[in-house]
């Protein structure tokens, strides 16, 4: 087996999650987020007076985001070598983080929308930024859903020295948990569930990032020291 | 560990009760409650007439009986690790079928609770009480749904014929998770029901 792509693979996280949060935070400017409860014509100058930047965050991401599909792949290489591995949790894993995928690209086209004639009407623009910020935070259940099986078959693993650490396998218990917050935000437009708010935004973004920052740690560092197993 | 005759599995100089990384879990998510309640209270400072109203509307019963079913179910769960460490297996198949019964009485009691609110009108949009009080019962609900389920493995495995030092460690950790559902309510029931 050919194993020597595993690591460039797996640096697809680090490139993705910094071109992500570079684009996210300092380019488009939407950190904290723009308020579910603001006018149409708020959102509308927010567009305009960050055109450029949110345009330019929309091609970093696109660029960007293109590296989250090797660094899911080599998570579910090394979740086939897991010892007593369960071909049902890697194919979750696998389904799980692909409809992530096409989900981020749909968002990020959103935004592009929103930004690419701001001087159209004020509704159109609001509610393309509605979609995107809705798309973005409400299907947290499927990236939880790739966190609990990435977690269960972690802490399957009979190896004498397991792929990733047991306690990894716990926090993506707890960060899948963390992604629920999102998940009744279509009733609130201020307020901690609302998609701005503590638990709707700003746990579940630590949980969606952190658990990048993690897992590339954890993935990195098991791939160098098996590295003498696989060749 | 305090059980003095417990014969299998029960030396704390070889081994720690439970696992680590169920201990961080436990941490983690009891972090992730904090920043609830917190939050509860911050917004509640801000408005507490509405919230010390709409409070009153609240069947304080239910609470307490809600508050006896956890803690009948973790008394539960306390003697099947005892019955565990002496290597009497049907007990504990027992112990953890009374605990599971118990989780199972508090979700009906709750779907009561919740028929009877929605009924009088109240819903998680009324007022920021009443969106607390849905949210986090319900995410509360939620933990205790998956609490039976680690228990439901638990007894699954209880009914296995060996009684071996990897199904006490299960039973310690899968126990330290339906305590931590306890304690949670613990926080919960005052902050919601009683709190002036």
């Amino acid at each position: 087996m050919n194993n020597s792509y595993l690591k460039v693979c797996a640096w697809g996280g680090p490139i993705f999650t910094v071109c992500f949060l570079v684009a996210f935070i300092l380019l488009a400017g939407f950190l904290p987020p723009p308020s579910p409860a603001a006018s149409a014509e708020a959102i509308a100058e927010f567009y305009a007076e960050h055109s450029i930047g949110i345009r330019s965050a929309c091609v970093l991401m696109m660029l960007g985001f293109s590296f989250a599909a090797p660094f899911y792949a080599a998570i579910t290489v090394r979740m086939r070598q897991m010892g007593n591995s369960s071909p049902a949790l890697v194919a979750t894993f696998a389904i799980a983080t692909a409809a992530i995928t096409a989900v981020i690209f749909v968002v990020i086209t959103a935004w592009a929308a929103a930004a690419f004639r701001v001087d159209r009407s004020a509704e159109l623009i609001q509610a393309f930024n509605d979609f995107a910020f809705l798309l973005i935070i409400w299907p947290g259940s499927i990236i939880s859903m790739s966190y609990f099986a990435l977690g269960f078959a972690t802490i399957s693993d009979n190896r004498a020295i397991p792929v990733f650490p047991r306690w990894f396998g716990f926090m993506n218990f707890w960060m899948g948990f963390m992604l629920y917050g999102g998940a009744i935000l279509l009733f609130f437009k201020t307020g901690p569930f609302a998609w701005d708010g503590l638990f709707a935004f700003w746990i579940p973004a630590v949980a969606f990032f952190g658990w990048y920052i993690v897992t590339s740690i954890v993935l990195i560092k098991s791939i160098n020291r098996d590295r003498h197993l696989n060749e | 560990m305090s059980d003095n005759n417990a014969s299998i599995g029960d030396d704390p100089k070889i081994r720690m009760t439970g696992e680590a990384g169920v201990w961080g879990f436990i941490i983690g998510d009891m972090m992730l409650f904090s920043t609830f309640f917190i939050s509860y209270c911050w917004d509640r400072s801000n408005d507490q007439l509405v919230f010390l109203n709409a409070q009153q509307a609240l069947n304080q019963t239910f609470g307490v009986i809600n508050t006896l079913l956890l803690l009948t179910g973790s008394l539960f769960v306390v003697l099947a690790l005892h019955s565990a460490r002496k290597a009497m297996s049907t007990t504990v198949t027992h112990m953890l079928l009374a605990a599971i019964i118990c989780g199972c009485c508090f979700i009906g009691s709750k779907v009561i609770e919740y028929t009877g609110k929605i009924q009088d009108g109240y819903s998680l949009l009324t007022n920021d009480f009443f969106m607390y009080y849905f949210m986090l019962t319900a995410i509360h609900l939620l933990h205790v749904i998956i609490g039976i389920g680690v228990l439901l493995y638990l007894w699954d495995k209880s009914r296995e014929p060996s009684c071996n030092i990897t199904f006490i460690q299960h039973l310690e950790s899968g126990g330290a998770v339906w305590h931590m559902v306890d304690l949670l309510w613990l926080v919960l029931f005052p902050l919601l029901y009683l709190v002036k």
